[in-house]
């Protein structure tokens, strides 16, 4: 594959008049180098495929196939940078694609009590080729049958933050308004769930209330349990870019010493900390409240608190009361001083920020601060101290998720969870439900009887649901069944006895080994176009060749065509709820969703109704009007702020004017912001912990069925697991098979978004090809490993195999981080790296993480299982 | 005529080409290089072989370098040093030619194996009339091609023989070939050109017409391998003046009655083929003269 | 006989010498056209040390954990039969098992990959992405077996070569994400090259 041959037309230039010095060829005329070969045809516009910062990309194509992919100069988000998995994205597209329908000889059959014997492998022996239609109408005949025997909500859907706008938005028409399912779940589940539901308790509303651009305007940036640079490098470099210019502090709360930690260090080691905590977050931001109380009171703005919030006075005494920072450290651990001298560069940053009106603190988090069973109360933790400083409804100031799939924000508003609505509006809304019937063109009744619908435990649940016999099929779109917990136990053997549709790019997919039915979809930029939205609820066009590798179909026409079919054989009208026509191509217009969808926003506090105004007025189509403006951020009621590319910032008035805005300062609907102390407290970890032990051991154990448990445990901030710390440092063969000395966390690293599209393309590939673990050297002393060598990852459920990766210097790479003594850290990026056949997989991240989830976000907690090492020697 | 000897012998000859190819398909790296897990099995592999690497020319068996002491020799004289690893390689080799003789050239030398393996084709051909008399040729050349070869690498500061040795570019073809195959990156070259016409010199110019005469390395291994111990005894009485040991003699001597001291490569294709025992391995200092027949004087190969 | 000798070494001598000529006019060009000159293995004499000491034996090759020793077969320059590396391909890992099966010290026996001295990789500020800013990479970073000594990155990841501690191993060479021409390249240097 081709990559970035416009570079490579500027390196022959450039060898042309080179002569090596020892800085480099010497070059006459900079300005003449081609480096974005305008006059190139074929340029089309899109949002990268990969994380959720959404950088803009030109995808360059020649006779409809994709050649290159190159960073777009022009776009606000990432103005011509883009990192190495973006830039070699067109390398992972035309391999190892599946082209045919392939129907499972031997499916299992939920209704008849059948369970393949087949499911965990993908020989081709054991599947036939089909027709489009045959595929499709054992799809619909199943699919209706289980509905009308077991109900709507026996059929699940795990759907993905890579879907478009209107793919989700369908989806969860499909789901909730034609199969009258409640089980609908996402990738979002495991990624951003807990950042949605602490918005939603904290301001009302599931919204970021920041902007990129706050980064060049905060006088203090903080990164909570994110290791920005590998995983949102676009994102950090304007960080690290903003901090060499301006020279502001930043903070770094992460238990390793990533390249985040290091690189904002490199610019000011003076003005960059790190807080090494394991698990400390709520009591990181109580102690700060409390320091920030007892040193710096010109910096709480009082005002704000009596004014815009509720809850502030228990907050304020809560803290006072329990969180000096002395009496923490058994939790942060990070020495009370530490914590005042950020706290006054926090409160110093408050100050400015407020006496200028714009700036302050901007705090970012990502995945991994999510990944908690606290993670929703990490988010409100984390407003509850901006909002004690004032740093929130401020340009430069606040609270920003940043999300890991490219729309998974679309995922959010268009509601595609269990309980929701599009429009950040629950399913138990009852006036909301009818106008989204409306909308829909569905029975209101149908909708009522979703709303008293359960899918106990989400995601995990939905798996734990279907061992019990509850789920009994399952869709799973563009989502890979290993970004759950504990495949081994819950999702494989859930899986396995369902009838599992599954719509797939690769062959080589972990979700084809538990298929019955595989349909060939089509990716990232082979699709007609549709739309993502960023993290700062940036929509974005990101069209396509409309050329997909022959036999595949976009996840949107698969959507609309299966929606047809069983809403027929459901008795309901198909066309009315699906009335998209095909255009010449063969495909149907995401347009005519997109408008759709907009249409449907009015009224929301994310109305983008300004947009089908601005067509009315201008006659530019929504999709001229978003490339137009590089991209519009929701909402935009107006014609005015639709032209003015949407709403920047939110809250505290910072909205352009809007006759019909559905709230006031803030989304709740007393127009305030909530304020709940959350608290850490370690006094039962051992008791708590011990009760969710069985979970992925004991096969009768459900964890859905100990919702308490989960709760008392979020509660008190805890973990899954709690690693046997008496055991630490000793040899391998004096640690009995039961104890579990080791934090185990998961992540990712820089090279490879998720588990498969960076695995599949060379150049990333290639760079990291190995599953490694990184180990703090007193460990890998302790446990006689060196460098380089192989060892097994053991816990409770399952294990992998991995290389050691000790220090900065290590063998193995990329060895950009250290870790803590007693933590250990993998990415899960190569969990199908070697293969993705269960006999030869030996590095499946998640066979090994505890189902344990946030009991009300169901976000689960890869970051804190425990473990032990085996050595494997040098393999 | 079985001789176990002579089966060992040809068992070596046929172990060596074996291993010139099964060597570079153990050593070579895989498709991704050393990162991939692939190429880790492939590695172990080699890891567990890689005692036993190399070829003729150069060679690494159980953690001892051996060197063919032309190569040795080419190697000291066209840097004009030497160098311990290098001199340590030639102990075994040396030693074994100094007390066996020549033997490289009948059980271990590539082209050696290549040329016996002519021998039926050139029976056949002889048969159908189309090789011609045969050329003799001065045994002596090979000494000043050595001599003369070691002078221009001396001057060149090049090495040249290892390009007109036959083991030696044998064995890299080989090995050239089975990795360009592997990398997909084969192309022939003119050292194919050189053996195949060494092959057709075999053929026209009569059995190892290029060992006898021509080979440099051959003539280094005779001066090592003159003062030999272990020799072709010869007894007399029992000679029935068959000749069949002179038809067997691959490089052209009278066993019986020759003086073989710098010459004979201990093949032992005379001892096997003697119909009355008259011929066998012993130890001796020099030749012992064969009695009671005129020596001194070669005999025409019939 | 003396005359018969006489002949033959007249003849042996003419005909070995042009021989050489012709390696050593091989020799001269670099292995891959277009390069400055030829990269050899670590531990390499310089380049008329290593043409003389070299034997033409290809156990390097064999030894080499990565693959990346290539042997030259016209057309390749660099002399025939000797080893050398085209980074851009495959660079060397640094395994130096290939200076410790050298028989005749053409490749120097070291023991720390510190000591390799085979080149210099060398930056085109021009093209490399992390410094024109049209990217972040790292990727030559990463794959550095002295990373954070020999190269070190900047804001953006933007690389920067400390000459004194990069021994041309060539990885970033291959690593680097350009097609065609790359904007890190290796340029041969031994200690002891002219």
């Amino acid at each position: 594959m081709k990559r970035r041959s416009f570079m490579k037309k500027a390196a022959i230039a450039a060898v042309a008049a080179g002569v090596p010095t020892a800085k480099g060829w010497t070059v006459p005329d900079p300005e003449n180098v081609p480096l974005e070969s305008k006059e190139a045809k074929n340029h089309v516009l899109a949002a990268c495929p990969y994380c959720g910062v959404g950088c803009g990309t030109i995808i360059q194509t020649e006779n409809g196939k994709i050649t290159n992919v190159i960073p777009d100069k022009h776009h606000p988000t990432n103005k011509g940078l883009q990192c190495i998995k973006g830039l070699t994205s067109a390398e992972a597209i035309y391999v190892n694609r599946l082209t045919k329908p392939l129907i499972r000889k031997d499916m299992s059959d939920p209704l008849r009590g059948h369970v393949s014997a087949t499911k965990g492998s993908f020989d081709p022996s054991l599947f036939r080729e089909a027709t489009w239609e045959e595929a499709e109408e054992i799809t619909a005949d199943r699919v209706a049958e289980i509905v009308k025997k077991s109900g709507g909500n026996a059929v699940g859907l795990y759907g993905s933050g890579q879907l478009t706008v209107e793919g989700q938005y369908l989806e969860n028409i499909f789901m909730k308004g034609v199969l009258g399912s409640n089980t609908i779940e996402a990738n979002a589940r495991m990624c951003m769930t807990s950042a949605v539901t602490g918005y939603f308790k904290s301001l009302g509303s599931d919204t970021p209330p920041t902007c990129y651009d706050d980064i060049e305007l905060a006088d203090m940036i903080t990164f909570w349990g994110h290791n920005a640079r590998g995983s949102h490098p676009i994102l950090f470099w304007r960080v690290a870019d903003h901090k060499a210019l301006a020279d502001i502090p930043t903070l770094v709360v992460d238990p390793r010493r990533t390249g985040t930690v290091q690189g904002l260090e490199e610019i000011n080691p003076a003005n960059s900390v790190h807080f090494p905590t394991i698990n400390g977050d709520i009591s990181i931001h109580n102690a700060l409240a409390y320091a920030i109380l007892e040193r710096h009171d010109d910096a709480v703005a009082w005002d704000f608190l009596k004014k815009y919030t509720t809850g502030w006075k228990e907050y304020v005494d809560g803290v006072k009361a329990n969180y000096n920072p002395k009496d923490v450290e058994d939790r942060t651990l990070i020495p009370a001083e530490e914590i005042y001298r950020v706290a006054e560069m926090w409160a110093e940053a408050s100050i400015k920020g407020r006496k200028r009106g714009s700036g302050g603190v901007l705090s970012i988090w990502g995945i991994g601060y999510n990944q908690h069973l606290h993670g929703q109360h990490n988010t409100m933790g984390l407003v509850n101290l901006m909002a004690l400083t004032g740093n929130i409804g401020r340009p430069g100031a606040g609270p920003h998720s940043q999300t890991g799939q490219p729309n998974a924000m679309g995922e959010r508003l268009t509601g595609g969870l269990t309980g929701r609505l599009p429009f950040n509006i629950g399913l138990g809304n009852a006036e909301h439900r009818k106008y989204i019937a409306e909308c829909w063109g569905i029975p209101q009744e149908r909708l009522d009887a979703v709303a008293k619908l359960q899918n106990t435990g989400m995601a995990v649940g939905m798996m734990e649901r279907a061992l019990k016999g509850e789920v009994q099929a399952m869709f799973l779109i563009y989502a890979t069944h290993i970004d759950l917990p504990d495949a081994y136990h819950l999702s494989r053997p859930a899986l396995t006895k369902m009838f599992t549709v599954v719509q797939e790019i690769y062959k080589d997919a972990p979700n084809n080994l538990y298929a019955d039915i595989i349909l060939p979809a089509a990716t990232w930029g082979e699709w007609v176009g549709g739309t993502y939205i960023q993290s700062e609820r940036r929509l974005y066009v990101v069209d396509g060749t409309a050329n997909p590798v022959k036999g595949c179909r976009p996840d949107m026409d698969m959507v609309i065509d299966k929606g047809k079919m069983i809403a027929k054989r459901l008795g309901l009208d198909a066309d009315r709820i699906f009335p998209y026509k095909r255009m010449e191509n063969g495909y149907y217009d995401p347009e005519d969703v997109f408008r759709e969808f907009l249409k449907a926003s009015k009224g929301s506090d994310a109305d983008l109704s300004g947009i089908l105004e601005v067509e009315k007025e201008t006659g530019k189509s929504p999709y001229d009007q978003i490339r137009e403006l590089r991209g519009i951020q929701w909402p935009a009621p107006t014609s005015a702020i639709a032209k003015a590319g949407g709403t920047k910032r939110r809250y505290m008035a910072q909205e352009e004017y809007w006759p019909d805005k559905p709230y006031a300062e803030f989304r709740h609907p007393d127009g305030k912001l909530h304020i709940h102390l959350v608290n850490q407290d370690y006094s039962r970890y051992k008791e708590i912990t011990d009760a969710m032990s069985p979970a992925g051991v004991d096969p009768n154990f459900y964890i859905i069925d100990h919702l308490d448990t989960l709760v008392a445990a979020r509660d008190a901030g805890l973990t899954p697991e709690l690693p046997d710390k008496d055991y630490l440092g000793r040899k391998i063969g004096s640690v009995p098979g039961d104890k579990y000395p080791f934090w185990w966390a998961t992540g990712v690293v820089y090279e490879h978004f998720h588990t498969s599209k960076t695995i599949r393309a060379g150049t990333t590939k290639k760079l990291v090809p190995e599953m490694y673990v990184e180990m703090h050297p007193d460990d890998a002393a302790e446990l006689g490993v060196r460098d380089g060598e192989w060892v097994r990852i053991v816990t409770r459920r399952g294990t992998v195999e991995a290389r050691a990766s000790i220090g900065l210097d290590s063998v193995v790479k990329p060895a950009r981080n250290t870790v803590p003594k007693g933590f250990l850290f993998s990415p899960w990026n190569l969990s199908v790296a070697d293969s993705a056949d269960p006999k030869k997989n030996k590095w499946l991240a998640n066979g090994t993480t505890h189902r344990a989830f946030d009991p009300v976000s169901g976000q689960a907690d890869f970051k804190k299982c425990v473990c032990r090492v085996e050595p494997l020697g040098k393999g | 005529m079985s001789d176990p000897l002579r089966t060992l012998r040809k068992g070596t000859q046929g172990a060596v080409a074996i291993f010139l190819v099964v060597g570079p398909l153990l050593a070579w790296h895989g498709p991704n290089g050393g990162s991939t897990r692939i190429s880790r099995v492939l590695s172990d592999t080699r890891e567990r072989v890689a005692s036993v690497h190399g070829d003729s020319w150069s060679a690494q068996i159980g953690g001892v370098s051996l060197l063919d002491p032309l190569a040795a020799a080419e190697g000291v004289v066209s840097q004009k040093a030497s160098f311990r690893p290098l001199l340590l390689a030639l102990v075994l080799p040396v030693a074994l030619t100094v007390l066996l003789g020549r033997v490289f050239c009948s059980w271990v030398c590539p082209a050696g194996f290549l040329f016996e393996s002519c021998d039926s084709l050139r029976r056949l051909l002889a048969k159908a009339s189309l090789v011609p008399g045969r050329v003799r040729l001065w045994r002596g050349h090979k000494y000043v091609l050595l001599v003369a070869g070691l002078a221009v690498t001396a001057l060149a500061g090049i090495p040249v023989l290892s390009h007109v040795y036959p083991p030696a570019l044998a064995a890299r073809e080989v090995h050239d070939t089975v990795f360009g195959l592997l990398d997909g990156r084969y192309a022939p070259t003119g050292a194919l050109l050189f053996l195949f016409g060494i092959v057709l010199f075999e053929l026209l110019a009569g059995r190892r017409a290029w060992c006898r005469s021509l080979c440099p390395g051959g003539a280094l291994y005779c001066l090592l391998g003159s003062g030999r111990l272990v020799r072709i005894r010869r007894e007399a009485k029992r000679c029935t003046d068959c000749a069949d040991c002179i038809v067997a003699c691959p490089i052209g001597l009278d066993p019986m009655h020759d003086r073989t001291g710098v010459e004979c490569d201990n093949c032992r294709e005379c001892v096997a083929s003697c119909p009355e025992d008259a011929l066998s391995f012993a130890l001796a200092r020099a030749d012992a003269p064969a009695a009671g027949t005129p020596s001194g004087q070669e005999r025409p190969a019939p | 006989m003396a005359a018969r000798s006489a002949a033959s070494g007249v003849l042996a001598l003419s005909g070995l010498s042009i021989l050489a000529l012709l390696i050593r006019s091989e020799a001269a060009g670099p292995a891959v056209p277009g390069e400055p000159a030829t990269l050899r293995p670590p531990g390499a004499l310089a380049e008329a040390g290593f043409l003389a000491a070299c034997i033409r034996c290809e156990r390097c090759r064999d030894a080499c954990e990565a693959g990346c020793i290539r042997i030259a077969r016209p057309p390749d320059g660099a002399g025939r039969g000797t080893p050398f590396i085209v980074a851009r391909e495959r660079g060397c890992t640094l395994c130096l098992e290939c200076t410790r099966v050298c028989p005749t010290g053409a490749l120097r026996r070291l023991e720390e990959v510190e000591d390799v001295a085979m080149g210099v990789a060398v930056i085109d500020e021009r093209t490399c992405v992390a410094i024109n800013r049209t990217g972040v990479c790292g990727a030559c970073h990463t794959v550095c077996p002295l990373r954070n000594r020999a190269i070190t990155l900047g804001l953006h990841n933007a690389p920067a070569i400390h000459d004194d501690k990069c021994v041309g191993c060539g990885l970033c060479e291959e690593a680097c994400i350009l097609d065609g021409t790359k904007a890190i390249r290796v340029f041969p240097r031994r200690k002891g090259a002219a």
